[in-house]
């Protein structure tokens, strides 16, 4: 019993990633058959192809998300430091929450008039500053947690023993917050590469990302490149699992 | 000075966007601003509530945050209780991440395939002489109980609560309370519904009261997996604000100061009792 218990939630946790990885490489899936061939990696090659768009997508979604994952981190880095170390500021932190708590799809649909107005939608511009609206304030909360008093009284101490702004950051506080600022980084990429609402309401599909590109797909009946594009998402993130899971526990348990 | 700019900098990202967009939508829910402003009104909240689409809407998005948590919560505390008995690791533990690598849309999309009339599913079904065929199979995808919706929202939230339940639950001393409960003639069972799963439960209750406003705030799943109607809150202000039909507009708008205001509530009351502690370490 607990053996076959075991099997269906093995079965369940496996399932969505072999079909992905059957369909992507699967040439017909005619009903009633569970496993049909042939075979074929002509969609895997067809990556390497130029002008591919899925690889031009890939590119993209890369691009966005490190970028605006690089930049949480240094904002919420310093941000955070200033709220962390003012008396009256650390209240002001809790305002993050909200931006962060709001359905993104929600939110660029209350903003999205300031973006017309800007001329901000359908353009790259403008979906890395729809998602720079939830993701800055995830980074900053999470890095918020890195200032506590040891690491004031260390900072204390430098400033006191002559350092400069500039050597205090670069010789004490951030080889101290490496590995914080890794895991923010990781994290923040993670959300920026999982977002699709609002990179499609901001970027009218002008903007084709890897998960634009996935649900294109998807509305085309396109199953085989959906699931290309869908391996193309999830295989980054599983490597990234492979070399590190406590990546992505501090996600779950931040203790 | 350069603390001000910091703080003002984060100030201007943080409750810029929230104030501004929320007046806006406000603005254009009392007629104040948009295509079709006609002055100050109550019409588009009157036709929000007049109809018992918005209504069910919101009921939707509740019933589908209640009952993903209410499958989510005691298949983690099982998935916990059973770590706990046997120690964890093994093959099984690592493949708990798996999920934890999908997008919602993408496992919405796999979910599809596997749960769908012409699916993985149906065709074991078939094999297995459950079915006769597609037309036999239950409606899975698209259904009026989102059972597709649910059945991914599990998928994609059960791993990170089992693996917190996990660690909480070598974190609490738990040998030494099921050592007291035994003292005490408790069962195993009794120890696990009077201690194990309460504690775990409480312990967690400020990262449930996040997942219940991020489920709340589902977009891509019953996007994919869900209905036209009853559809999720979120589907309704996007959809009603992004339709030709301009008289609607206004009232996705409103909805969209509902959705808004609820959770800013109730993100303010949990910050307020100081339970609402998400990074602490």
């Amino acid at each position: 019993m607990k053996r076959i218990g075991y099997l269906l939630t093995a079965s369940f946790l496996l399932l969505p990633l072999l079909t992905i990885g059957y369909l992507s490489v699967a040439t017909q899936w005619t009903f009633p058959k569970l496993w049909q061939g042939p075979f074929t990696m002509q969609y895997w090659s067809g990556l390497f192809q130029s002008g591919n768009a899925l690889a031009a997508s890939l590119a993209l979604s890369l691009g966005v998300s490190i970028t605006i994952a690089g930049s949480a981190a240094v904002f919420g880095f310093v941000a955070s430091k200033q709220l962390a170390f003012g008396a009256k500021t650390g209240r002001l932190l809790r305002l993050a929450y909200f931006p962060y708590l709001i359905a993104p799809v929600v939110f660029g649909s209350m903003l999205q008039f300031y973006f017309v107005r800007l001329g901000l939608t359908g353009s790259i511009a403008g979906v890395w500053l729809a998602q720079v609206l939830f993701v800055f304030p995830y980074g900053l909360l999470f890095l918020s947690t890195f200032w506590n008093d040891r690491l004031k009284q260390t900072a204390f101490q430098a400033t006191t023993l002559g350092a400069s702004s500039w050597q205090l950051y670069r010789s004490v506080l951030i080889p101290m917050a490496r590995p914080w600022l890794f895991i923010c980084f990781v994290q923040c990429f993670l959300i920026s590469w999982f977002e699709y609402g609002i990179t499609q309401l901001i970027g009218v599909g002008k903007v084709p990302t890897l998960t634009i590109r996935t649900m294109q797909y998807v509305r085309e009946a396109d199953p085989h490149q959906a699931a290309l594009a869908s391996c193309l998402m999830v295989l980054p993130v599983l490597l990234l699992l492979v070399v590190n899971q406590r990546l992505f526990l501090k996600r779950v348990d931040p203790s | 000075m350069r603390k001000q700019l910091v703080i003002g900098v984060y100030l201007v990202l943080t409750g810029g966007p929230l104030f501004a967009g929320l007046g806006y939508s406000l603005a254009y829910s009392l007629g104040l601003t948009g295509l079709l402003n006609e002055g100050f009104t109550l019409h588009h909240w009157q036709r929000l509530w007049s109809g018992s689409d918005a209504l069910l809407s919101l009921g939707y998005s509740l019933y589908l945050t209640v009952a993903s948590l209410a499958l989510i919560l005691p298949a983690a505390v099982l998935f916990a209780w059973w770590q706990y008995r046997k120690g964890r690791g093994g093959l099984f533990h690592k493949i708990l991440f798996l999920p934890l690598t999908f997008p919602p849309l993408i496992a919405a999309f796999a979910w599809y395939y596997l749960l769908s009339p012409g699916g993985l599913l149906s065709r074991a079904s078939f094999q297995a002489g459950f079915t006769g065929g597609i037309g036999d199979f239950p409606r899975l995808v698209n259904d009026a109980w989102g059972i597709g919706i649910l059945l991914t929202h599990l998928f994609l939230i059960f791993p990170l609560f089992a693996i917190l339940f996990a660690h909480q639950a070598e974190k609490e001393r738990m040998g030494e309370l099921e050592a007291i409960s035994r003292t005490l003639g408790g069962s195993d069972r009794q120890f696990l519904q009077g201690v194990f799963a309460p504690l775990l439960l409480k312990r967690s209750s400020p990262l449930i009261v996040l997942y219940a406003i991020f489920l709340f705030g589902a977009y891509e799943v019953p996007l994919l997996l869900g209905r036209s109607s009853p559809r999720v809150a979120t589907l309704f202000i996007t959809e009603k604000m992004t339709k030709y039909n301009l008289l609607d507009v206004p009232v996705g708008h409103a909805m969209a100061v509902v959705y808004t205001l609820s959770v800013i509530t109730l993100a303010t009351l949990l910050l307020r009792r100081g339970r609402f502690k998400l990074f602490e370490v």
